[in-house]
């Protein structure tokens, strides 16, 4: 048997623990976001590529089906929410219904096939969980999909301007008549692509920073006692959500570990993240219509919110 | 100081190239001396290989696609778009100033090594519950000899004679998942655990918590598992020391409200001190033996 030194008890962290568990967090949500934001940044190339009424043709039919498409698509693209909303927000501009733009967006991070992989283990123990938050997260993207395509039903919304797109080195490359060369094309791509991940990298790094602050000075204690509040604990878990701005891909496992939160509360949590946060709104910000960003910051929570009763209420 | 819009393509994209290369070169530094073990789950390290690839590969083409076009200089015969933002002084500083920020995190990468979460992390965090179903665990998981178990000498109960004793080295989350999947069925097994002590004021006496970090995607995501040792009247590890314990799973019945509820624990028979090892974090368990250690 051990006998050794003195009996020791933990001491909080000092201001140097606290930084290097800072800049650990920092640097660990890049390395984690960044091949995201590579694959994204690779689609924008490879969309230079894509006649630009392919998808204005793909969704040509009723809007209402091609809602309900989006959100089902949401299952079986594995992309996070930083690739699809520059994604979806290029395919608005190429000629996507913006309703069912906002669709995809709300759609992909909150349905992908990782998600469900890392929310299935993470709530093993809790099937009933996971079931409602992919049931509640396709009832979400519809019903702002749904929303938007009420509030667009004069055109006015999709007619608002998009945020300029990552300027291209030279026009000449983009205004050509007759179209562009495959080398032209090339160059555009990546021009796009370059413009994409350098500007996304600015909110990830500021929203990274954040995050990584709030995890390392914030006690734990703290989070846990507003959890036990069964009236704040859902809105104190939206906003949570909202600032902390984890990648969907993983963000189960952050209300799993949290023992003492409602399910209502957890759910809540999950249904927020993937389709806002903070990142997410500076994003929305910069790749949508300011219009379109503002309502969603209204309408996606106040669902998330009223998702979140009912699912207190039932079970 | 005024610059051309060739020269301020030139180095709008030269910046663009730089920012590709740091981060693709970044995050392949990263995979040396498996420092890449300290922010990832593994399952997600082929995909940040794959990123490296593709922010190498697209800076690399975009600097040849550059020199075969021969950039953009100032007579295209056409004009050029203004940019963003305008182009006075101020624009150009806050571009120049928003790509030394996204730098900003490269440059931390490389200049300090990742530090081990450990005990003081440990107090602003929850504890992670594992479970499992009981379909998923072998009851005799633990009991089968495998060639992994250690053997380690214990002293007898007079301590005249070491005996030769056989231990299942697994790690604290299998532990856990056994456990709370098989229940009873796996107290009384010897065990060998390692992780770094932890005891704070509400730690019973007699008892102290061995924690180690899963890292189920990555390393902020971080959940600590732990579970309590007993060790009699002897005096547990310094906080913060690595340990590994070897020892019997035990259970007793803690009251609560609702009842009382089963708690799982170690009691030691030998505690050894241990260095920090290379891979600190738990990145994965396979409830069967050789179990991850």
């Amino acid at each position: 048997m051990w006998a050794g030194e003195e009996r020791g008890r933990a001491e909080p962290a000092d201001d140097l623990e606290q930084l290097s568990e800072f800049r650990l967090f920092f640097v660990g949500l890049i390395v984690e976001t960044t091949p995201f934001i590579a694959v994204a940044s690779l689609m924008a190339f490879i969309f230079a590529f894509v006649p630009q009424d392919a998808f204005r043709r793909l969704f040509s039919g009723n809007k209402i089906v091609s809602i309900f498409i989006a959100a089902a698509a949401g299952f079986v693209i594995p992309l996070c929410e930083c690739s699809i909303v520059p994604i979806a927000a290029r395919l608005a501009r190429r000629g996507l219904p913006l309703p069912v733009a906002v669709t995809l967006m709300v759609a992909v991070p909150s349905l992908s096939p990782i998600v469900v992989a890392s929310t299935s283990v993470a709530f093993s123990s809790a099937p009933h969980i996971i079931h409602i938050r992919f049931a509640a997260g396709f009832i979400l993207a519809v019903a702002t999909g749904l929303i938007f395509l009420f509030l667009d039903r004069d055109g006015k919304l999709s007619a608002q301007p998009f945020p300029d797109e990552p300027e291209r080195m030279c026009d000449c490359a983009v205004e050509k008549p007759g179209g562009l060369s495959f080398e032209e094309k090339v160059k555009a791509g990546l021009d796009d692509a370059a413009g994409d991940f350098t500007r996304m990298m600015v909110y990830i790094v500021a929203a990274s920073a954040i995050a990584a602050a709030i995890k390392s000075l914030v006690p734990a204690d703290i989070v846990s006692a507003v959890g036990g509040n069964s009236i704040v604990s859902v809105p104190a878990m939206m906003l949570f959500s909202f600032i902390l701005s984890t990648c969907s891909d993983a963000d189960a496992f952050i209300p799993a570990a949290m023992i003492g939160f409602s399910a209502a509360s957890k759910l809540s949590f999950m249904l927020l993240g993937p389709a806002l946060d903070l990142k997410l709104s500076i994003m929305h910000f910069s790749f949508l219509p300011r219009r379109a960003a503002v309502i969603l910051i209204i309408v996606i929570p106040a669902l998330v919110l009223a998702a979140s009763i009912v699912v207190s209420l039932t079970t | 100081m005024e610059l051309s819009e060739g020269k301020r393509f030139s180095a709008v994209r030269l910046a663009r190239k730089i920012a590709l290369f740091a981060y693709g070169y970044f995050l392949l530094y990263l995979f040396r001396d498996d420092m890449i073990k300290h922010y990832l789950h593994e399952r997600y390290q082929p995909l940040t290989v794959g990123a490296a690839a593709l922010l190498i590969t697209a800076s690399i083409a975009y600097s040849s696609v550059e020199r075969r076009s021969g950039g953009c200089d100032d007579n295209h015969g056409h004009s050029h778009s203004k940019p963003r933002g305008g182009d006075s002084l101020a624009a150009r500083a806050a571009a120049a100033l928003s790509f030394v920020f996204i730098l900003i995190p490269v440059i931390l990468g490389f200049a300090s090594p990742a530090t081990v979460l450990g005990s003081a992390s440990g107090m602003m965090k929850n504890k992670g519950v594992f479970s499992a179903t009981s379909s998923m665990v072998d009851a005799d998981a633990l009991r089968k000899p495998h060639s992994s178990d250690m053997k380690i000498e214990i002293s007898t109960a007079d301590g005249t004679k070491p005996e030769a004793v056989s231990y299942s080295p697994i790690n604290l989350m299998e532990l856990h998942m056994l456990l709370s999947g098989g229940g009873d069925a796996f107290v009384g097994d010897r065990v060998a655990v390692q992780g770094f002590v932890y005891e704070s004021a509400e730690s019973e006496e007699g008892f102290f918590s061995l924690v180690r970090y899963v890292i189920p995607c990555c390393i902020v995501h971080a959940v600590a598992v732990s579970m309590k040792v007993s060790v009699g009247s002897a005096a547990p590890p310094a906080n913060d020391q690595w340990a590994r314990v070897y020892g019997v799973t035990r259970k007793f019945a803690e009251p609560r409200g609702d009842g009382p509820e089963n708690i799982y624990y170690i009691e030691a028979e030998k505690i050894e001190t241990a260095e920090t090892p290379t891979d600190p974090y738990i990145n994965r368990s396979y409830l069967r033996k050789p179990f991850m250690f």
